[in-house]
């Protein structure tokens, strides 16, 4: 009975490498989602009708279409690059099916400052029978000037569409739910992106860890706990774009874990920091700028979880 | 003291490293940029800085807080003015008075540092604390706040290590030191200009709470002590003070009203810190304008950035090497602290922040955090910096003392680099006021100017002129040089939302629309309009200057226009809007036979005569509707310090009119029931004749404020002189 249960490590591991993914995935891709009830279509740069590299002067134009999948359109995100704008800024949407000469919704945006990698949402009134339909969108830029202008980022996805699920509706059939939970897996499975950098996160290390038990086999759990960590934060400041509050909170406290189990002191928080510092140095050489920003934020973390272990160990004894 | 001799001559030297900028530009009488300009007329400064409340600004505003501005901007601009130089020489003056300040604060602190807080004592302290002087008296917040014109803020950045080293001083003693507190008074006496800036003290204090924890946590302080000292320190902040900060926060509720761009942080709180991130932080370049302003390329470029690369890795080392230090513990504490406080929405850990940030509306004087703060990572920064440049030294001195050498020669060098690109980025533009400007004046003078619309709006940011004319975009000047009150008629604005804007932009609307001007003006008190013509053609504005002139030189309502400009240049078109369409600042309305003078007295005193007065009428006082302005009988039997508590007489008959000036509903039986009988006369016709005046109340706390800073001032340092005498004697 016993040996029927055991499983065979390669099969374990593979298993438990799936599932890891599929939550990473999952993990990374929900950070993305405006809501939980709201499905997105993503667009890239060839569904753009007109578009252009550079700055946006006052006037000129960004137009899309794409084909609704759902019903109930009532967002349509756009990637603008705020970056030289000095100032907020106004732009106007206007949407309207393809093929009709009235525009179904025309109104002014305050565009603010984003982050490179946001897109901006615009939104609208719901268009509850969308699904099928071909709509074309056009954002006019009301005022811009060189040095002091909108950029468009053509990033892939360029641009997203969104539809609202009614929540009471979801639940009132089960087959409308299984199959917006479908939609939902199908659209977080289906960004290539996301699926590389997971599955990298997750598969280096696991060759790493390959490699270090065939040389070295004294090495305690906490050991590669630690190194994990540490490989997970230069791994996310290399290749993952967009860095999470959720993330690093969970990487601290994963840090806290081996941290304590081996009895680290400060001393090994601040050397962590001062080689977060020193790699930050170099990534400026190399102008690696996502990569700075993200290194940086680790040796703030290490140094405030460094002063904290200071303060305990230098207490006074009672 | 032979030791800090010479660097206290480089530093002295380094000092007026603007007037390099100015090197050639000696025939430009003004600079300026943002929200900073050279005093122009420094008599209309001089009144400004003394009444709490401005007529020629905005249809009437509290100004209270220029009362900060009197120390020690105004005394500096005053001082030199009298010596004869040019507003352009004073400014750069100014700004290596601040740099001066910044430097000698920092040395001083550092020095503190060195020979009292550390248990260390490494080779060439002076030749550290010079080095760490030089990074703070040029660092990036200066070059980041000057170009803004945000110049003012500069003031508590200068002084304010010697406010930490005095503090630590006070709170480190076990027995209340007075010398210690009366030096915190002189100091945030001196901070004045920029506490005008209420985020400024406010900032001040978060950093000296935040240094109180820490000395608590890493240097065992005692609660007791630490938070009554801090207290004391918070009551000084305001008796020093006291003379603009009572008005001003007597007035800030019922006279500031703010819209989203000139309250809160446009775009919210993700705007705020834009470019404030950990490593942009330590890196010198969280402020965003660096980022998007060209002049700054020069500034950021790649060796500057190589020089904070060292300084991160040097950073880090000495992090390591001095972790069993408590006083240098605290110092990175601070750093942290400063790098959170600044960050704002930048990861990590920003949602405590952002949950504060929203709720908490104090927190929100602010605004940008960045503008405000960021000079508290980099003082900490510098600080620990050369702390640990220090340590380093120590321990290099016994054995490889080459290295070390060549180490202080390195940082040396890189501070001087810093000096060099500071002089290489000129961040104020010099310029010339148009002499139309001033000519214009006199033939408003002529006119006997009212009040004056300028055109077109610019959304309510400052005018950007023509290059051609003069290269300056900033604060507008026009306040400084026409003796009349100007307004904008900004729809959108970034400026407070006063309550006149509403009919100043109903005014430019008839205007577009080409109808009738006259009521609106009337409301307004508007005699003339001006049309700009000599923005620059990149400048934001409403309404293209050529249209809105076309459509006034054929409006019936204007009787006469006057272009202005230079060298064959247009500078603007000035419309001279008929009789019919003025009106008086103080007027009676509803009934023709009543009669009224008034003289005004200062800007917050006006005397009024109304004479027969027999059925009811409206007194109509047309600037910004406040509560606080109260209508008084010109013989006053009690003090009128009273009415700070109490309602003035004929305070229910105020009420706002045309949306947004004053008004006072007068009667016989009314002025009878508010007036005691010797305060009015009664005709032989029943109407009755009344002096009155019209008094802005939060003056009366303006003069009992400075008399209580005053007072503390003089009866601290008789205190002290007595004390140090009575010392001797013994």
């Amino acid at each position: 009975m016993k040996k029927r249960l055991a499983m065979n490590p390669i099969l374990f591991t593979a298993t438990m490498f799936c599932l890891s993914w599929a939550l990473l995935v999952i993990m990374r891709s929900s950070d993305n989602d405006i809501s939980f009830s709201i499905l997105t279509n993503r667009y890239g740069r060839e569904n753009l009708v007109s578009a252009k590299p550079g700055e946006y002067m006052t006037g000129e134009i960004i137009t899309g279409e794409f084909m609704a999948r759902e019903d109930n359109l009532g967002i349509v995100s756009l990637r603008l690059d705020t970056d030289h704008v000095i100032d907020a800024d106004k732009v106007i949407l206007r949407l309207k099916e393809k093929g009709k000469n009235d525009w179904y919704y025309e109104n002014r945006y305050r565009i603010t400052k984003l982050a490179n990698t946001s897109r901006f949402p615009f939104g609208f009134p719901v268009i509850h029978n969308s699904r099928g339909k071909i709509f074309r969108f056009e954002v006019e830029i009301i005022r811009g000037a060189p040095g002091n202008a909108l950029q468009l980022n053509t990033d892939y996805p360029v641009y997203t569409a969104h539809y609202k699920f009614y929540k009471n509706e979801l639940m009132k059939s089960p087959i409308k739910f299984a199959a917006f939970l479908a939609k939902k897996v199908a659209y977080y499975f289906s960004n290539p992106r996301t699926l590389t950098s997971t599955f990298g996160v997750l598969l280096i290390p696991l060759l790493l860890w390959a490699v270090v038990r065939t040389f070295y086999r004294k090495l305690r759990v906490a050991h590669i706990a630690v190194f994990l960590v540490l490989y997970l934060t230069v791994y996310e400041a290399l290749y993952i774009v967009k860095l999470s509050e959720t993330i690093i909170l969970l990487i601290t406290g994963a840090v806290l874990i081996p941290f304590s189990y081996l009895k680290l002191k400060s001393g090994t928080s601040f050397i962590f920091a001062f080689a977060y510092l020193v790699f930050m140095s170099l990534l400026f050489f190399a102008g690696d700028e996502h990569a700075i920003q993200a290194v940086a934020i680790w040796a703030y973390a290490f140094l405030i979880l460094g002063l904290f272990q200071s303060y305990w160990e230098l207490r006074p004894k009672r | 003291m032979k030791k800090h001799f010479f660097p206290l001559i480089i530093l002295c030297i380094v000092s007026f490293a603007p007037f390099l900028w100015g090197y050639g530009l000696h025939a430009f009488q003004f600079m300026g940029s943002g929200d900073f300009l050279s005093v122009i007329n420094a008599q209309k400064y001089f009144n400004s800085v003394f009444y709490v409340f401005e007529q020629n600004v905005l249809a009437g505003a509290d100004l209270s807080f220029l009362g900060g501005h009197f120390v020690p901007l105004f005394v500096f601009y005053w001082f030199f003015s009298l010596c004869k130089l040019s507003p352009f020489i004073i400014t750069l003056l100014f700004l290596s008075f601040i740099i001066f300040v910044s430097q000698i604060s920092m040395y001083c602190f550092l020095t503190y540092v060195f020979e009292r807080k550390i248990q260390f004592r490494p080779p060439y302290v002076s030749v550290l604390s010079l080095f760490g002087a030089l990074l703070y008296g040029f660092s990036p917040y200066i070059i980041g706040l000057i170009s803004p014109g945000h110049v003012l803020l500069l003031v508590a950045y200068a002084f304010f290590p010697l406010i930490l080293k005095t503090f630590d001083q006070l709170i480190t003693d076990n027995t209340f030191n007075f010398r210690y507190w009366f030096y915190l008074f002189l100091l945030f006496m001196a901070c004045a200009s920029s506490f005008a800036n209420v985020g400024s003290p406010a900032g001040i204090m978060i950093a000296l709470a935040a240094y109180s924890v820490l000395s608590h946590v890493f240097a065992g302080i005692g609660w007791k002590r630490l938070v009554s000292r801090f207290t004391l320190t918070g009551v000084t902040v305001y008796l020093s003070n006291a003379w603009w900060m009572t008005p001003y926060f007597l007035a800030i509720r019922k006279t500031i009203a703010l819209n989203e761009a000139s309250g809160g942080i446009p775009g919210g709180f993700g705007e705020a810190a834009v470019k404030a991130s950990v490593a942009n932080i330590l890196f010198g370049r969280a402020e965003y304008l660096i980022h998007i302003v060209a002049q700054f390329n020069k500034y950021m470029n790649m060796p500057m950035t190589a020089i904070f690369s060292v300084f991160a890795v040097l950073f880090g080392l000495s992090v390591i090497l001095l972790r069993k230090n408590k006083y240098f513990l605290l110092l990175v504490g601070m750093l942290l602290f400063g790098i959170y406080i600044t960050k704002t929405d930048q990861l990590p850990f920003y949602e405590p922040y952002k949950f504060l940030y929203e709720h908490v509306r104090v927190l929100q004087i602010f605004r940008r955090p960045v503008s405000k703060f960021y000079w508290m990572p980099l003082f900490f920064y510098f600080t620990v910096l050369t702390v640990g440049v220090g340590y380093i030294l120590d321990i290099l001195k016994k054995r490889m003392k080459i290295v070390g050498t060549i180490l202080v020669g390195v940082m040396m060098a890189a501070a001087s680099y810093w000096v060099v690109l500071f002089v290489k980025t000129p961040l104020l533009t010099p310029f010339n006021i148009p002499e139309y400007y001033y000519s214009s004046a006199d033939v408003l003078a002529g006119e006997h100017a009212r009040r004056i619309a300028v055109l077109p709006s610019t959304f309510g940011f400052q005018p950007a002129f023509n290059e051609t004319i003069q290269n300056y975009y900033g604060i507008d000047f026009l306040w400084y040089i026409w003796p009349y009150s100007v307004i904008y008629p900004d729809s959108s604005s970034y400026s407070p939302a006063l309550f006149f804007k509403p009919l100043a932009a109903a005014l430019l609307s008839d205007v577009r629309d080409n109808t009738s001007l006259c009521e609106t003006a009337r409301r307004l008190n508007i005699s003339h309009i001006v049309v700009r013509q000599d923005l620059s053609a990149a400048a934001k504005v409403e309404d293209k200057p050529e249209d809105l002139i076309r459509i006034l030189n054929a409006h019936p309502d204007i009787v006469s226009r006057k272009p202005f400009g230079a060298g064959g240049k247009p500078g603007f078109t000035l419309f001279t809007l008929k009789p019919e369409c003025r009106s008086s600042l103080v007027q009676l309305s509803g009934d023709d036979s009543a009669g009224i003078t008034y003289r005004m007295e200062s800007p917050v005193q006006i005397k009024i005569t109304v004479t027969h007065v027999s059925k009811p009428v409206r007194l109509e006082y047309l600037t910004n509707f406040t509560k606080l302005w109260g209508l008084l009988p010109a013989k006053l039997h009690i003090s009128p310090y009273r009415y700070l508590y109490r309602k003035t007489p004929f305070y229910d008959y105020h009420s706002p009119v045309y949306s947004y000036a004053n008004q006072w509903e007068l009667s016989p039986n009314i002025l009878k029931q508010n007036l005691s009988s010797d305060q009015y006369t009664v005709n032989s016709d029943g109407s009755v004749n009344a002096d009155l005046t019209l008094y802005y109340l939060p003056q009366l706390t303006y003069y009992a404020g400075a008399l209580l800073t005053v007072s503390i001032l003089l009866g601290s340092f008789v205190y002290i002189l007595f004390k140090h005498k009575g010392k001797k004697d013994t």
